[in-house]
């Protein structure tokens, strides 16, 4: 029996493409039905009347045009396969009333022609679909795109920029010649990452491109100042926090970003002590940025408010959006008096660095939202070098793209790079 | 024995170090000392209870944890 034709690659759906440019479209239709035929070459007769028919169709197949004809039937004690019936023209499957039919084409010809007990139809291929993964669904540099950092003129260039985190990777190839300070508030750990979150929100903040030239990082030029308040285990004590809230105000950083935080129910106040830790370091130049929280699962109608510390008056909130704008599902609410959303950022699927040997993660989270911010007021410091934090705040608020969404969602809406 | 992290009232804050040596009197081993007025210490119930209402005190809470998800986690 004839082999189908297979093709070699995977079916890809070009109806996307189709639309918006229909000569491309079919060129490449056509290069792609003969890398990924839908058909075999080979038919199937579908009797009218099902099994019944099976011998006297198999008669006319015989006699009137000479095929060689196979029955399932025959091989009752063994497994049919094809390998078995290669001199065979078609093989009737008994019990289904169908006939696989490969024949030479003037052949073929014939069993076209008009005849009322069975219906031709060509075999198919069969595929895999294409695998389709978080991964790959959206382009990896959506984040610096929608928050526009690739059209910047500033890079943040000299401007000190902390990040409070489960440390850093400083052997990472990326980071390679970059200025870079690190201190752990943890005590028996030390600033080397062991965790992943943290070198994972640097690379959005303070990184530049991965091998291929995609970029991931918003303000590539910064001062990095790598603080670890969180152990490997992702904890950390208040009095961590508040240390390396206090360090990062007296090296002079500019901007402080905190992607972590406890979880605050309905009706309950800010902590003064972490606000008191931002009006400090306000008083020293440093503006505050930290995450919303991800309490939230909004599919599911559960809303959280603000988690502690980006509920305080004194920093700014970040909550997350994907990159079709929409807010993240588990992006958290306004929902108490004092803890609004300042501002949104990208933090579903965002690519970034991660210690080696890994190098490069996608994470989503608005621990992921929170270092674009902060990158973007690096930028912001660069273009105003003798703003106050809080001038630097209020541009970041009113730079902001505004989003058809509500205010407890996404605050001034997504941040913008000057 | 309490982690607590105490917030000294604006009022008395260039009489910090008074404050706390008041606070370690009334039994509180005190771990950190900022200078925007937070105390960072521990201890017993009854110390609490009764520096609590102090008026040199604006807030006593507890010390939290900030936490974030395990390396393995997709939302971060």
């Amino acid at each position: 029996m004839k082999p189908p034709v297979l093709g070699k690659k995977h079916l890809r759906d070009y109806s996307a493409t189709e639309s918006s440019s229909g000569e491309f479209s079919r060129e490449i239709m056509a290069k792609d039905t003969a890398e990924n035929p839908l058909h075999t070459g080979r038919y199937l007769l579908i009797l009218r009347d099902g099994v019944k028919d099976v011998m006297k169709t198999t008669r006319l197949l015989e006699t009137k045009w000479g095929f060689l004809v196979a029955n399932t039937a025959d091989f009752i004690t063994e497994t049919m396969c094809e390998s078995r019936i290669k001199d065979a023209d078609a093989l009737f499957y008994n019990e289904l009333g169908i006939a696989l039919v490969a024949a030479d084409d003037d052949k073929m010809k014939l069993l076209h022609a008009e005849h009322a007990d069975y219906i031709v139809e060509p075999e198919k291929v069969v595929y895999i679909p294409d695998d389709v993964t978080v991964d790959t669904a959206v382009e990896s540099s959506w984040g610096i795109k929608a928050v526009r950092a690739h059209e910047s003129v500033y890079t943040g260039e000299g401007v000190k920029l902390a990040v409070l985190d489960t440390g850093f990777d400083v052997r990472h190839p990326d980071f390679k010649g970059r200025n870079l300070t690190t201190f752990s508030f943890v005590p028996d750990e030390t600033a080397e990452d062991l965790h992943g979150h943290g070198t994972h929100c640097i690379g959005i903040a303070c990184g530049s491109s991965d091998q291929q030239g995609v970029r991931y990082g918003v303000a590539p030029g910064v001062q990095i100042y790598a603080g670890k308040v969180l152990n490997n285990g992702g904890r950390g004590a208040q009095a961590w926090i508040l240390d390396g809230m206090t360090w990062a105000a007296n090296n002079g950083c500019r901007v402080l970003s905190m992607s972590l935080g406890s979880k605050v129910l309905p009706g309950q106040s800010y902590d003064i002590a972490y606000e008191r830790a931002a009006r400090f370091a306000l008083s020293k130049g440093t503006l505050v940025v930290a995450a919303a929280g991800n309490d939230s699962r909004r599919s599911e109608n559960r809303f959280s408010p603000v988690s502690s510390p980006a509920d305080c008056p004194s920093i700014l909130a970040v909550g997350a959006v994907d990159s079709a704008l929409q807010v993240a599902d588990f992006s958290n609410r306004a929902l108490n008096q004092e803890g609004l959303v300042d501002l949104a950022a990208p933090g579903v699927a965002i690519y970034s660095s991660w210690p080696m040997p890994s190098r490069y993660r996608t994470l989503s989270g608005t621990s992921m939202a929170t270092p674009h911010v902060a990158g973007i007021a690096a930028l912001l410091c660069k273009k105003f070098p003798d703003a106050a934090p809080a001038e630097i705040g209020r541009e970041l608020l009113r730079s902001a793209g505004s989003l058809p969404l509500p205010t407890e969602d996404v605050g001034a809406g997504i941040s913008l790079a000057p | 024995m309490r982690q607590i992290v105490i917030t000294i009232s604006a009022y008395y804050l260039d009489r910090m170090d008074k404050v706390a040596d008041t606070l370690r009197e009334e039994g509180v081993t005190i771990t950190r000392l900022y200078e925007f007025g937070v105390i960072v210490g521990y201890a017993e119930e009854d110390t609490i209870a009764r520096i609590r209402h102090q008026k040199e005190i604006a807030s006593l809470r507890d010390e939290k944890e900030a936490e974030i998800p395990p390396p393995g986690e997709d939302i971060q």
